[in-house]
């Protein structure tokens, strides 16, 4: 007895999860493909997409893959077997990607990458990159002045296999190390991790406790960078991070961490659904492959304007 | 019967290798080659230089240049519309307006000691800077790259070897130049080069491709 | 009339009994049935098939992960043995080996997998020596392995990506991409891959002298040892086999993808655990099957796959996963009880 109404309840809770997913309509379908959704970039990206294709008319199902290349491939499979008309994604790796992207356009089906490119052309419609390696060049530069040209300072270093935390960090040194006054003291990954940033911050600090800033490859980086300076009393380290969250918009604004780059992650999303809606419709986009989608630097002066990755005018 | 199951593992591989091992020199046939990985960006990018600074982006710039005057005031009506008219836009809706541009102005002040060493110069006689000449060697931005439209950034393996496009550019006009040893303030200077602009309230910050000082 | 009732009441516990036996099978027919009525397109026969290569890595990893529990262990290395053995994958097709006398060796297809499944073979037998010989209790040992293959991983690209896996077909190695997107009767290679692996595993663990030993060890490893089964050598080949299955999966990702990460396979070992675990394997070990596993890895992966089709968000998926697990196991502790009150009442 207990047996069956066990199933029961199993089944309703499927029943359940059913209605609440809702069932096959007869619009078009879209797949928005990210990473996870734990991380509020990464959200801003699904949710700006998602409110396009609906305004545009299309059902979306959005999915994620936590930067796993193997997953992603299966969302692909699941994905064109749904019977979706067009996938927009945040790829898990510039060349991981490569050959899922090419079986969704064997399958006649078109790609639209945002954020991130993949290594290859001409097999995405479109590419809207975030220029990561712009927008860390604007970091260093407001760095560079924040630090006056010189001074020991600290780098945090996104996820190694990532190649955000590259083109970032690349991007950062490209400024910075023209000023032979500016000392790189520490290098270190934290993974993209508050928790672990907060930890990597406490033992630079013991070892260079002469570190007057640091330069962070994301924002919630910077954010455990800077609760552990705040700890230590090093309230005066200035730390800059990069993505342009809430959260280093208000530090920003109560005089925390100095300054962060915003990547438009909202408006790319939606450019990218209008381009799918359009390549659908008249089968052209009628713009090349590859855009990029500048950075905007974020600090005192324009942190107010900042709201969930978009920069109100 | 370790021993059997390992020596018939080792029989296997063994005999499998000797059916098919290739044995190839070290290095041939890669070496020659570019490197299709990022190791080959600035070999690729050298190349592209070559090719199509002096040849091309030089007398494009040139011959495109506009009047600081009349870009500003193009500007100050609609910077969509002035460049549209005057300018080129890199890749994509978000990024800048690139411009070439060209004029004679008076220095007014000029940091010559920092890395991203520039001259402020006076072009409309009203005592204020309108234009930031940068004469490196750290030079911001990508206004060489962005203006030429032989650049196109889907032909590039990815963003990096695209920026370090940009920087290349940068440095080889910056190495043309003739900088200036001593203090300029108060000369008389004349520059081509090139701008890049996200919005209308922005900067003139000049990438130049040749400056003159008049003594 | 006592006879009557107690028979009666037998045959009925009996009844639920079989069906508690058949959890994994009856919670197989009833995920795939509501998918197939709920998400569109779930039941097409192209969609069974993407569905089944899914399920196939995962399952790569449940076998040889039900031999290790079923010896009273766990391999918590084989998500780290995925990627580095994608990763040594991927260094041989990209570079070969460099022997350093101005001559490189390149290999074909086949030479390559062999390599990798040797990597594979040689953690797991780390992983063996360390808990038979050096005493290290399995968790650690292999918690140990899981952080020294990932780290050489991200160390053998510095953390980057091999990219175009494609081969050269100079070398004979243009083959490789066969291996995750190839069919034969119109089934992916990696389906067939499977079937035989689990084919040989079944049959190891239920007709083979090593298979009794591997159940005894798991069992009563003291009785076990007294009877004469050599514990360490069967601990051993069951760590190496595990190794294998997770080459096997490093293989078959990096030709799917024709690429290869360092951080392949991430978090692979818990999917394995759950699969094992929701076939009936049990975790103080000594009890387990093959068939189970497999039914236990298409049912976590119908739920996925599904899930993901009906748009069911991310957050909830995995809510529903780690429930029907947590299910699957009270109910085999319900199973216990019930077959422990049978016998007694048999004997009764």
């Amino acid at each position: 007895m207990t047996i069956s109404r066990r199933l029961l309840v199993s089944v309703a809770v499927f029943g359940l999860t059913g209605t609440l997913a809702g069932f096959a309509a007869a619009a078009d379908k879209i797949a928005i493909i990210t990473p996870g959704h734990d991380n509020p970039f990464f959200k801003a990206e699904a949710v700006g997409a998602e409110a396009k294709a609906k305004e545009l008319g299309y059902e979306a199902i959005v999915m994620v893959h936590n930067d796993d290349a193997n997953k992603q491939n299966e969302l692909f499979d699941s994905a064109i077997a749904a019977g979706v008309k067009a996938i927009v994604l945040d790829n898990a790796g510039a060349d991981a990607t490569v050959a899922a992207v090419k079986k969704a356009k064997d399958k006649g089906i078109p790609s639209f990458l945002i954020d991130r490119e993949i290594t290859a052309s001409g097999i995405a419609i479109s590419q809207i990159v975030s220029n990561n390696y712009q927008g860390a060049q604007l970091g260093a530069q407001e760095f560079v002045k924040l630090m006056g040209e010189k001074g020991p300072f600290a780098e945090l270093v996104g996820k190694e296999s990532d190649t955000n935390a590259g083109i970032r960090s690349k991007g950062y040194h490209d400024i910075i190390d023209q000023y032979p006054d500016l000392k790189m003291v520490a290098h270190q990954t934290a993974n993209w991790s508050q928790p672990e940033a907060y930890k990597v911050m406490e033992s630079m600090l013991q070892a260079h406790p002469e570190i007057k800033g640091v330069i962070s490859g994301n924002d919630t980086m910077a954010m455990g960078a800077r609760a552990a300076l705040e700890a230590a009393g090093r309230g005066d380290v200035i730390v800059v991070g990069f993505d342009g969250s809430n959260d280093v918009r208000d530090s920003i604004l109560k005089n925390g961490i100095k300054a962060t780059v915003l990547q438009p992650a909202y408006a790319e999303a939606q450019i990218a659904v209008e381009q799918a809606d359009k390549f659908l419709k008249t089968g052209k986009t009628g713009v090349a492959e590859k855009q990029l989608m500048d950075c905007v630097l974020i600090n005192a002066a324009n942190a107010k304007k900042l709201e969930t990755f978009a920069l109100a005018k | 019967m370790k021993t059997i199951v390992l020596s018939a593992a080792v029989l296997a591989v063994a005999f499998a290798f000797t059916g098919c091992k290739l044995v190839k020199t070290g290095g041939d046939g890669t070496t020659a080659q570019v490197a299709a990985d990022e190791s080959g960006d600035d070999i690729r990018n050298a190349a592209r230089i070559q090719k199509t600074y002096e040849p091309q982006l030089v007398p494009l710039i040139r011959s495109s240049a506009v009047d600081v005057a009349t870009l500003k005031a193009a500007i100050g009506e609609s910077l969509d519309a002035a460049g549209q008219k005057y300018g080129h836009r890199g890749a994509g809706e978000g990024g800048a307006w690139s411009f070439a541009i060209k004029g004679t102005g008076k220095v007014v002040s000029a940091a010559l000691q920092s890395r991203a060493a520039h001259i402020d110069l006076d072009i409309d006689g009203d005592g204020t800077a309108d234009v930031v000449i940068q004469i490196g060697p750290v030079v911001m931005g990508s206004a060489l790259r962005d203006f030429a439209p032989f650049y196109s950034f889907t032909d590039f393996r990815d963003q990096i070897e695209f920026a370090k496009l940009g920087r290349a550019l940068n440095a080889a006009a910056v190495k043309g130049l003739t900088r200036p040893t001593s203090d300029v303030t108060g000369k008389t200077v004349t520059f081509v080069g090139a701008v890049s602009l996200h919005s209308a309230g922005e900067t003139l910050n000049v990438v130049p491709i040749s400056i003159e000082i008049a003594p | 009339m006592m006879r009557v009732s107690l028979g009666h009441d037998l045959s009925s516990t009996s009844a639920t009994l079989l069906i508690l036996r058949l959890r994994t099978f009856v919670a197989l027919i009833l995920v795939f049935g509501f998918f197939a009525y709920a998400a569109p397109n779930f039941l097409s026969a192209e969609n069974v098939l993407i569905v089944s290569k899914h399920v196939a890595l995962n399952a790569f990893l449940a076998v040889g992960m039900t031999f290790v529990i079923i010896t009273g262990g766990i391999d918590l290395s084989v998500g780290s043995i995925v990627g580095l053995c994608a990763m040594v994958a991927g260094w041989l097709l990209l570079y070969g080996i460099n022997t350093g006398l101005g001559w490189t060796i390149e290999f074909n297809t086949i030479e390559i997998c062999l390599i990798v499944m040797v990597v594979g073979v040689i953690i797991g037998w780390i992983n063996g020596i360390l808990i038979t010989k050096l005493n290290v209790a399995p968790f650690i040992a292999t918690l140990g392995t899981l952080y020294m293959a990932r780290g050489a991983a991200l160390l053998s690209s510095d953390g980057r990506t091999f990219p175009n896996l494609n081969g050269n077909p100079e070398y004979g190695s243009d083959s490789f991409k066969a291996i995750g997107d190839g069919n034969f009767l119109a089934i992916p290679l990696s389906i067939w891959m499977l079937i035989v692996v689990a084919l040989i595993a079944a049959y190891v663990a239920a007709r083979t002298p090593l298979g009794r030993h591997i159940y005894a060890v798991g069992g009563n490893e003291r009785g076990a040892a007294l009877s004469g089964v050599n514990v360490d050598r069967v601990k051993l080949y069951v760590y190496m086999f595990s190794g294998m299955c997770a080459a096997l999966v490093g293989l078959i990702i990096a030709s799917q993808l024709q690429a290869s990460h360092p951080a392949t396979g991430e978090t692979f070992e818990l999917n394995a655990i759950a699969a094992a675990v929701l076939g009936g394997t049990s975790m103080s070990g000594g009890r387990g099957k093959i068939g189970g596993t497999i039914i236990g890895a298409f049912v976590i992966g119908i739920l996925a796959d599904g899930m993901v089709m009906m748009g069911v968000s991310a957050f909830w998926q995995t809510v529903i996963k780690g429930a029907v697990i947590v299910a699957a196991v009270v109910i085999d502790q319900v199973q216990q009880k019930l077959q422990a009150r049978v016998i007694l009442q048999q004997r009764v």
